[in-house]
């Protein structure tokens, strides 16, 4: 059907094809589109199927024509696409840029924009440089874990009657803000709010002026509040809050010994147990954070050199489907309450996406990227890896490795699962080849904090 | 009456379809007009040159709806025989 074809490269690895049609092929499909409409059509007067076709298209042509236009792109793009390399990406339709001229007798030129596969530079990375901080977990790392141990296990008392509050008690409150006249200034009142002394988890942060309250007691409390106060409503304001303990809980803090390390799970005996497991944990959590650094690092030195175009429906794509996430995450089903719940932030979905962009942008390329590299090196997931890794979740997970292979068959992941660990033996063998220098040293917490 | 306003539709149909290979052209028209102003009508609507015309009145018929009796508009259906070789446009393709 197509007499003549023309591609053209545009930016951002976009296709403009531009495709021909001869008259008699447009008369035909012309035909058979008519043919196909007067056995259908049922019209005032005739019987289903006998309405002559001149009455057709006397009284549906111009609707006809753009039908049959429609049909004629679709069949003769379709044709193109077959035989071109150039195919149009999933997730890309070809889009018509400006109503093309379609006359029976005539014939039928129209172009198509598409988006291509984009091609993808083999990104050289031999002879990357990265820098990663150099950490070590100190002993104090190890002691405030110790310590968070014990505050999840502690165990909260009640007070007996009478005594006082003190810092690190479980304290439940009823409080309102008093006006100058006496009166409880409205939407201030509280009852029942449930706070540890000490911690400032509270509007006002009365932690101190609350020690030394008894059970049930009373007080006004006179706070002034600095300018640069974490809540903005108060900042730079002086008021009087008025506070009654309702309850008053003690938190006991278990010893730390053995019985604490068998409280914790029961396969340790002794607090050495924990604490062994616990630094190990440690040094799992320390060696992760590093391998995740020197990748990250890694591949921001190969996207460095290599620039890849990326097709502007791709980007789109990954947006839609971080959009889809985030709806999901949140428990909307529609679009609309989610656009509500962003303009209550003063944004559209559209500045959402513009400050996604960069960071989508790099993922897919990054994607690419790799994927083009384990394709150069013609890296294969074979059964052996396969295995190898089964072993490894079951050992971190304490699954069986039946277990976890039926879970993954399951959720139909494997081939995913496959390319993980294809990435993974790419990866392993770029940082084989790339110099590490040491970096500045980080504490152990430090390297956390900036956990994105 | 106008000459202009007798003309009310034409009628598209199988039947009229057929009746137009025997130049019979077949319209919906004021029940008013008669045979010799439907032709004039005719003639000076379309150019053409009429040789005859049959007039039907199309009857009623009863219907019903929701169980109360009623019955469709009558109207006047005019059959006007034109001089062969001459043809009327909006009944032809476009």
């Amino acid at each position: 059907m197509v007499m003549t074809k023309k591609i053209e490269r545009l930016e951002r690895s976009a296709v403009k094809l531009t495709i021909t049609v001869s008259r008699e092929d447009v008369a035909k499909e012309y035909k058979v589109l008519l043919a196909d409409y007067a056995k259908n059509m049922q019209i005032d007067g005739f019987r289903k199927g006998k309405v002559p076709s001149s009455v057709l298209e006397r009284k549906f042509g111009d609707a006809l024509k753009i039908d049959a236009m429609g049909r004629i792109m679709e069949s003769s793009v379709e044709e193109v696409v077959k035989e071109i390399e150039e195919k149009p990406l999933a997730y890309s339709t070809p889009s018509v840029d400006e109503e093309p001229k379609f006359a029976l007798d005539e014939d039928f030129t129209f172009s198509v924009t598409y988006d291509v596969f984009p091609s993808v530079p083999a990104a050289n990375w031999k002879g990357l440089e990265i820098e990663i901080p150099q950490v070590a977990i100190a002993a104090a790392d190890e002691e405030k874990e110790l310590a968070e141990i014990r505050e999840r296990n502690a165990i909260v008392v009640e007070k007996a009657e009478g005594s006082v509050a003190a810092k690190a008690d479980v304290a439940t409150v009823a409080y309102h803000e008093l006006a100058e006249d006496g009166s409880i200034v409205e939407g201030s009142a509280r009852e029942d709010f449930t706070f540890e002394i000490g911690t400032g988890y509270n509007l006002y942060k009365f932690d101190d002026e609350v020690i030394g309250m008894k059970k049930g007691e009373e007080k006004k409390i006179a706070k002034s509040f600095p300018a640069d106060y974490e809540y903005k409503e108060l900042a730079g304001r002086s008021l009087t809050v008025a506070v009654k303990l309702s309850n008053l809980k003690a938190k006991n803090l278990p010893a730390l010994d053995d019985e604490l390390a068998q409280d914790v799970s029961e396969k340790y005996k002794t607090l050495a147990d924990l604490k062994a497991d616990l630094r190990k944990q440690l040094d799992k959590r320390l060696e992760d954070k590093l391998r995740q650094l020197r990748e990250k690092a890694v591949i921001d030195g190969i996207l460095d050199r290599v620039k890849v175009e990326l097709p502007a429906s791709m980007v789109n794509a990954e947006l839609a489907m971080r959009w889809e996430n985030l709806k999901n995450q949140m428990g909307f089903d529609s679009d609309e309450k989610l656009d509500r719940i962003l303009s209550f932030s003063g944004k559209t979905r559209n500045d959402l996406f513009n400050d996604w962009r960069p960071n989508a942008e790099k993922a897919i390329t990054t994607r690419l990227v790799l994927e083009k590299l384990s394709e150069e090196g013609k890296y294969e997931c074979s059964d052996a890896d396969l295995d190898a890794e089964w072993k490894r979740m079951s050992e971190e997970s304490g699954l069986s490795i039946d277990e976890i292979k039926a879970e993954y068959e399951k959720r139909g992941s494997l081939e995913y699962l496959k390319s993980r660990v294809k990435e993974d033996k790419l990866l392993a063998d770029i940082l084989a080849a790339t110099k590490v220098k040491n970096g500045k040293k980080l504490a152990f917490v430090d390297l956390f904090a900036d956990n994105e | 009456m106008e000459y202009e306003s007798i003309l009310i539709e034409p009628v598209l149909t199988e039947k009229s379809n057929v009746m137009r290979e025997q130049n019979r052209y077949v319209f919906k028209v004021d029940p008013r007009a008669d045979k010799l102003m439907i032709m004039e009508a005719v003639r000076r609507m379309f150019k053409v040159h009429p040789v005859d015309c049959n007039i039907i009145n199309v009857k009623a018929k009863p219907k019903r709806l929701r169980g109360r009796a009623g019955k469709t508009a009558t109207w006047k259906k005019a059959i006007v025989r034109i001089t062969p070789g001459e043809t009327i446009s909006i009944f032809e393709g476009a």
